[in-house]
């Protein structure tokens, strides 16, 4: 729909008459005349009648276009924007579009009836002849009745249809839309009513970059939730990924918060794996506090282990009170040792084989071949490549790498006295996180290795477990040589040696992990394989570079992942689900997904963190930060949308159309012959 | 008084339709303003009887007749003229072009100055002839001094109409083949022809001795080419039809025809025939002054 600035104006188009009574009147009229002889007339001076009259007709034309477009441009015509049809070109007494809150958050505030019957009120005083929508929102947005075609009735019948769920809140979004409806529609009256509960974390997504139209005016209706004394919920959680069935305890921990008005003492907290409650806590989470707890449990069961951190009590929203998770084992880790002599009895393979396989409750499952004999298809069956002394590798095995590297894996190189610089370089620059230079000598005059271990991070996740006392000494061991490096500039260095020169690089290539250790674990070179930390060190670096092959199988409802490749989703039990969810999980609690061999993996849904996010604006907190007063010069007309950019913009074209006709109009007329 | 101009103005002319009249009335115009009176004379060979009118010499009178009819006549008798004057006049249908209100056609103005001419020759004592052509010869009158004759050639001028297509050379190379005595020859015409061939004829009368006038007439239009909307021109002889831009063409035009000019502007001088160029709004008495310069260079 569009609409003029200045529609008197537009009397001018009457103006292009003009050029074509002009014609009229002074078009040529062919004289005839009997003359005494045409010897002198030129050859060629013939006029073709034909052509010179479709010359005219298309001079008049442009001209008549010249008179019409100064007219418009004079008039300045303005489009709708946001290209939503308008209310059928109907001119109605009022808008009034419903915005309804249905994320989580929203349970708590009554729920379905309460939400229902303030969109209800919402309509009540609306006329027949208003328009009306609904649309409500979670973290995404869902348009019950458009505003276009909408009415009063048609939306307190829709009331009932919806309610909250365990979505997120997209506030902003939200109310971004609605002012959107409303530019399309001709009244002179328009208002949003946001029945919500307000939560802050809805306008998180809002930058100030916008506000609405001026005008439309923002009801909010405010469902709070009622005072409760008891409401506990569950805001976040965290479960270890990538776990190894190693033995080691994991901790799992979860966010407690108390909304309600008492504190609550002696609040059970229970973990349970599947129907087992294997562990319980009590503590005291004072009013409008919020309390981590942890648990310590070890996942031993290769496969899915889902569980769950709950809150068994009775409150206003007792959904909000668990944390679903699926603490997923890997069986083993899949680790593929590569050196010049698999069977010598030393060297770094000796150590690394002893080290990876200290027994058969080792999470490694190793394998050993001589670097010869490497074949891509041995790469592309590990998690995690192990090059001790290896430097030129075959095309093809530098390849595998690069795949074991797309997909998550990792690799650790050990460059011992087998490797030259310019052969290690040659196959491996592509992936290699630094380039040997030269060995490195720290010998004493007795030849005693004097290098030591310098400035550790004990923030990388291989060097973690050493952060604590008492929990591994780096400062006993000694290298005797090490390589000098260039070219590291987009390594991280976990480890260096004494005189600040890298000790251990690591460089993620796709989306796995390059590890280099400059001194390998030969006697030769360092004494680290006799030491207490070489073993749980070696653990932790390839356990690092193991757990990026797995996937993420904890979700919040906001999220609509696609299933691993071969998955699917199924109905199962409590969790039928679409086969695929484009909106988001929805429903927190275990999504089941299977695979052609019949194979189930879990998925964990939770709320998003938000939901459980109490603070919540003040109503007129949020009129201030979106409302506009209506243009003083300009005031409300039924019939003149605002001018959006789309608006504004035809006006350019006109002109611009204008500015290249008049020349071409110019340029045509010298070249027709009139009079 | 009135001027002596005053009856040479096309307004005055216009009306006169009588073309005895019209060259009487410009002839003595003429003649006032040149401050000469008319020469009258009596040749030795008789021509002709008229009445006597008082005034007239009684030693002219024919006593015979008079005693036959009982009525006195008078002998008019023949000079011997220096001057045989050939009037040859263009009467093809280009010649039919520029009638219109303020103007003559070209044959209209033609015909006058033709009739003045005769008028006048035939006052000066010098015996008038006339031939008519278009794409052949219409008319041929001999010259004669004879009163009568002057007559008959304003008779047959007042009856000239435009004809067919211009062949003027063919026309002049056959008058001049029929020419027994030397004269005088004025050719009155548009010469829309070949200029070589025109001149080619003129040069056949030069050979045989005549003096020769070119009366070249033109009509304004012609010579200006002041059309200025889409015209559709139709060749009055070929009947061919052309649409043109006059604003377009009028440069080109006025070249080709300045060209044309010229070259017969040239031929004349180079044949030494008197050329003067007239459209058809210059005066009649302009005509008769060249007359007389030529016939003075006679003797």
């Amino acid at each position: 729909m569009s609409a003029f600035v200045h529609p008197w104006f537009l009397l001018g188009l009457a103006g292009a008459a003009l050029p074509i009574l002009i014609h009229i009147l002074t078009r040529d009229r062919v004289r005839k005349v009997a003359f005494s002889t045409l010897r002198f007339f030129a050859e060629g001076a013939r006029v073709t009648l034909r052509r010179k009259r479709w010359a005219e007709i298309v001079l008049v034309a442009l001209r008549v276009l010249v008179c019409v477009l100064t007219a418009l441009i004079f008039a300045r015509p303005l489009l709708a924007g946001g290209g939503r049809a308008a209310a059928a070109g109907r001119v109605v007494p009022c808008a009034r579009i419903v915005v309804a809150d249905i994320s989580a958050s929203m349970i708590r505030a009554g729920g379905a009836p309460a939400l229902a019957a303030g969109i209800r009120r919402a309509v009540a005083d609306l006329p027949a002849a208003a328009a009306a929508g609904l649309l409500a929102f979670d973290h995404s947005l869902h348009e019950i009745v458009p505003l276009a075609t909408g009415d009063a009735r048609a939306v307190a019948a829709a009331a009932s249809s919806v309610a909250p769920g365990e979505g997120g809140t997209d506030l902003a979004a939200a109310l971004r839309q609605a002012d959107a409806a409303l530019r399309a529609v001709n009244a002179p009256r328009k208002e949003i009513v946001l029945i919500s509960d307000l939560q802050r974390a809805g306008m998180e997504g809002y930058k100030g970059d916008w506000k609405l139209a001026p005008g439309v005016v923002l009801q909010p209706v405010v469902l709070a939730p009622p005072p409760a004394a008891v409401d506990v919920g569950i805001a976040d959680g965290q479960c270890p990924r990538g776990i190894v069935r190693d033995g080691r305890p994991r901790a799992v921990a979860a966010r407690l918060i108390n909304r309600g008005a008492a504190d609550m003492t002696a609040l059970p907290v229970v973990l349970r794996l599947g129907d087992r409650e294997v562990g319980r806590q009590t503590v005291h989470l004072p009013a409008g506090q919020s309390l981590a707890v942890r648990f310590w449990q070890v996942f031993d069961r290769p496969g899915d282990n889902p569980g769950e951190i709950g809150v068994p009590i009775e409150d206003a929203d007792p959904a909000d009170n668990h944390f679903h998770f699926n603490a997923r084992v890997m069986p083993g880790i899949p680790v593929l040792l590569a050196g010049p002599a698999p069977d010598a009895a030393d060297g770094a393979l000796f150590f690394l084989r002893r080290a990876l396989a200290p027994g058969p409750g080792s999470p490694f499952a190793v394998k050993v071949v001589a670097a010869g004999t490497l074949r891509p298809a041995d790469i592309d069956a590990a998690a995690v490549l192990v090059l001790a002394d290896v430097g030129a590798a075959d095309p093809a095995v530098v390849a595998a790498t690069g795949r074991l590297l797309a997909r998550g894996g990792g690799v650790l190189f050990l460059p011992g006295d087998a490797v030259t610089p310019e052969a290690f370089w040659s196959s491996w620059s592509a992936i290699a996180p630094c380039r040997l230079k030269r060995g490195l000598e720290r010998r004493s005059a007795q030849g005693l290795a004097e290098g030591a271990f310098g400035r550790l991070d004990f923030t990388h996740p291989a060097l973690e477990i050493f952060q604590r006392p008492h929990h591994g000494d780096f400062s006993t061991v000694r290298f005797a040589r090490f390589w000098d490096v260039g070219e590291f500039q987009a390594s991280r260095v976990p480890a260096r040696v004494a005189d600040g020169r890298p000790a251990i690089l690591e460089r993620a290539v796709g989306e796995g992990v390059v590890t280099i250790w400059l001194s390998p674990p030969d006697l030769r070179w360092h004494d680290l394989p006799r030491r207490a930390i070489f073993l749980p060190l070696l653990h932790e670096t390839l356990l690092q570079a193991a757990v990026r092959s797995d996937f993420p199988v904890v979700f919040t409802t906001v999220q609509a992942p696609p299933p691993p490749p071969g998955y699917v989703y199924c109905a199962a039990g409590d969790c039928a689900l679409p086969a695929s969810p484009a909106g988001g999980l929805l429903r927190s609690g275990f999504h089941v997904l299977t695979n052609a061999e019949g194979r189930a993996l879990c998925y964990a849904v939770n709320r998003p963190v938000a939901a459980a996010d109490p603070r919540a604006l003040e109503p007129q907190e949020l009129k201030a930060a979106l409302e506009r007063p209506p243009e003083p010069d300009r005031p409300a007309v039924a019939g003149i949308p605002a001018a959006d950019g789309r608006g504004r913009e035809i006006w350019w074209w006109l002109a611009a159309a204008l500015t290249v006709l008049l020349p071409v109009e110019l340029w045509f007329a010298n070249r027709t012959v009139r009079h | 008084m009135p001027s002596a101009r005053s009856h040479l103005d096309f307004d005055v002319l216009s009306r006169i339709h009588n073309l005895q009249l019209l060259a009487r009335t410009v002839v003595e115009g003429f003649l006032l303003g040149l401050h000469r009176s008319p020469y009258r004379g009596f040749s030795v060979e008789f021509a002709e009887y008229r009445q006597y009118v008082p005034g007239d010499e009684i030693r002219h009178g024919d006593w015979k007749v008079y005693a036959k009819t009982d009525r006195y006549y008078i002998k008019q008798f023949e000079e011997e003229t220096n001057v045989a004057c050939h009037i040859v006049l263009d009467a093809s249908a280009s010649m039919g072009y520029g009638a219109r209100p303020g103007a003559f056609s070209k044959l209209d103005y033609a015909c006058r100055l033709a009739a003045c001419l005769a008028y006048f020759m035939m006052g000066q004592r010098d015996a008038a002839g006339l031939a008519i052509f278009d794409a052949r010869i219409r008319a041929l009158h001999p010259p004669r001094l004879r009163h009568s004759h002057l007559q008959r050639i304003l008779t047959e001028l007042e009856q000239t109409r435009p004809g067919g297509e211009t062949r003027i050379a063919d026309c002049l190379h056959t008058i001049a083949e029929g020419l027994k005595r030397r004269g005088l020859v004025i050719l009155i015409s548009d010469l829309l022809d070949d200029p070589a061939a025109i001149l080619s004829a003129l040069q056949h009368f030069r050979f045989q001795g005549h003096d020769v006038i070119v009366l070249h007439v033109m009509d304004k239009s012609e010579l200006e080419f002041d059309f200025d909307t889409l015209t559709e021109f139709t060749d009055l002889e070929t009947g061919e039809s052309l649409l043109v831009s006059p604003e377009s063409m009028r440069g080109h035009y006025r070249a080709r025809l300045d060209r044309f000019l010229t070259a017969l502007a040239k031929g004349c001088a180079g044949i030494r025939a008197d050329y003067k160029l007239f459209n058809t709004t210059t005066p009649l008495d302009i005509a008769l002054s060249e007359y007389l310069y030529r016939r003075s260079r006679m003797g």
